[in-house]
């Protein structure tokens, strides 16, 4: 990367920091959210994305079994260097056999945040663990005051460290492989990527997402995507399994 | 936090009518410390401690790893005896059919010339429950009105609903199948339902049908010491219900589940099946 370009992404990575906080700062505590013993906001509960994000983060029109739908990238741009941009294109052709999602492999944060299964959020004081519907995968987010294990490390969903900054949960998370995609139309990272998320309640049944991603190796400059989590407010919300591995050629008793 | 006295019942008919071989650890008070919602807090590691207790990774009649036996060339009777299926000849209650189809199953399993020969584990599909429950340690964690057993292999988890709500309709199969529980003193009484037929006993092919259902009793005799017994039932499967049982001791030590990812690096199917080897 050219000093000129490290200048910019370091600018650009200050601008979005300094904005983050004020954005923080200015957050009064919310009234009327659900709350754990020890007074943080209690995300205790399962829930889900609205949105068609898992199949394409940007603007996009109907394909066979694609939804159409309006992206979620903020500012609408994914800033990949000239060489990566080219990459995507490549993985956007392979995306039927290559994308994890065709290899029923794990998929990465900040992806399985947005994948169409329900998710359930599990919250004491050490950590949150989410429970996801989709390949029954677990996720523990730490929020002991503990550090990220010292690397190399490459995991699928990265290691996730979390924080409180008033009532925003502020996950960092490291640590990740460059196997993963962040949907099915190609958008890649490398293993260098780095993701911070925001989980701000919107009210007792929203969750703002709100998710910075950095990859040195890949994208000219941080940029970020934000949605709602939508809280499943029927009674009695169960998460089931995908696991889409397991449909053929399993054991069967003779009928 | 009640079951249907209907299910109650059930269970009750179903533990009374275990053979004698099959003691079952009496239910007393709770006196440890409880969680906000009450229940007794039993979260932290959990790790499998009773001598013995060789779990489903071996051979639950048994109570052997054959491979071991090949490798170690000690002789099958000097392993530990088999003490996890609680009949009175050790053995699960097999109708006929079943049976036979056991024998055949292992014959296979050592010469796999399909997909469903191998252990379901091995190609990285869930254990299911109770292979899960007898096999692995865990941590538990609790919430108001819930607890979750996080097994970490293969990011396997657990959750218990102990509100009351009903089972899903039979016509859901579930490898870890539907889990409603309620404590009763020291004992958490979990009901499972909508179980599916393909996951086993154990790594050699133990197995039920999707009529299987669960009663389990989680008796924590001590903060730190939890008895498992988990009876079976499954009329097209067995003759009669049969209990299982482990136990688990909890540490103090709090340990990070780091990722365990599986399926994303299996190579056990292509080298078992070579050229045969494809992928589901």
């Amino acid at each position: 990367m050219s000093r000129q370009t490290t200048t910019v992404a370091t600018v650009a990575t200050v601008a979005l920091s300094l904005w983050c906080q004020a954005a923080a700062a200015q957050a009064p505590l919310a009234a009327g959210i659900p709350r754990t013993a020890d007074g943080k906001p209690d995300f205790n509960g399962v829930w889900q994305v609205l949105n068609t994000a898992a199949w394409d983060l940007q603007d996009h029109h109907a394909d066979t079994g694609v939804p159409p739908g309006a992206g979620v990238v903020v500012g609408g741009e994914i800033p990949y260097q000239p060489w990566a941009l080219e990459r995507k294109k490549q993985n956007y052709a392979n995306r039927l056999t290559e994308d994890t999602d065709a290899k029923c492999f794990l998929s990465g944060v900040p992806r399985l945040t947005y994948m169409p299964y329900p998710f359930r959020i599990v919250q004491n004081s050490e950590k949150l663990t989410f429970l996801h519907e989709y390949i029954h995968t677990t996720r523990h987010i730490y929020t002991n005051g503990t550090e990220h294990p010292r690397g190399p490390i490459e995991w699928w969903l990265g290691d996730s460290r979390g924080r409180w900054e008033s009532d925003t949960l502020v996950v960092d998370v490291i640590h990740f492989t460059d196997q993963t995609r962040f949907d099915k139309a190609g958008n890649f990272h490398s293993e260098a990527l780095h993701v911070v998320e925001r989980l701000t309640f919107i009210d007792a049944d929203h969750i703002d997402y709100d998710v910075t991603i950095e990859d040195p190796k890949v994208f000219r400059r941080p940029w970020k995507i934000r949605m709602p989590l939508y809280r499943r407010i029927e009674s009695n919300p169960r998460v089931l399994e995908y696991d889409c591995y397991a449909f053929t050629d399993v054991f069967r008793l003779p009928s | 936090m009640r079951l249907r006295p209907a299910l109650v019942a059930g269970m009750m008919v179903v533990f009374g009518a275990l053979s004698a071989a099959a003691q079952t650890t009496p239910t007393s008070p709770w006196t440890g410390p409880r969680t906000a919602d009450g229940q007794p807090d039993v979260q932290g590691q959990w790790s499998k401690s009773w001598e013995g207790s060789r779990g489903a990774n071996f051979d639950l009649e048994k109570g052997i790893h054959p491979d071991e036996v090949t490798i170690t060339g000690r002789k099958p009777e000097d392993f530990p005896p088999p003490r996890v299926v609680q009949t009175p000849d050790g053995k699960i209650p097999y109708q006929p059919w079943a049976r036979a189809l056991r024998a055949e199953i292992e014959k296979n399993f050592f010469n796999p010339t399909e997909l469903v020969h191998i252990d379901s584990n091995a190609r990285c599909l869930q254990m299911g429950i109770p292979r899960q429950s007898l096999d692995t340690g865990f941590e538990i964690v609790q919430t108001p009105g819930y607890l979750f057993f996080l097994y970490g292999y293969n990011s396997a988890s657990r959750t218990i609903a102990l509100d009351g709500r009903p089972h899903l309709d039979d016509r859901a199969k579930l490898w870890q199948g539907d889990s409603v529980g309620r404590w009763e003193g020291n004992t958490l009484v979990v009901s499972v339902r909508n179980l599916n037929e393909h996951a086993w006993y154990d790594a050699y092919g133990n197995f039920h049908s999707d009529r299987l259902t669960l009663e389990e009793r989680w008796v924590f005799v001590s903060p730190d010491v939890v008895h498992y017994e988990v009876v079976s039932t499954d009329s097209k499967v067995f003759t009669q219900p049969w209990m299982a049982r482990n136990e688990f001791t909890r540490s103090r030590e709090k340990i990070e589940q780091w990722e365990t990812s599986c399926y994303e690096g299996e190579r056990n199917v292509e080298h078992k099946l070579g050229d045969k080897a494809k992928r589901p």
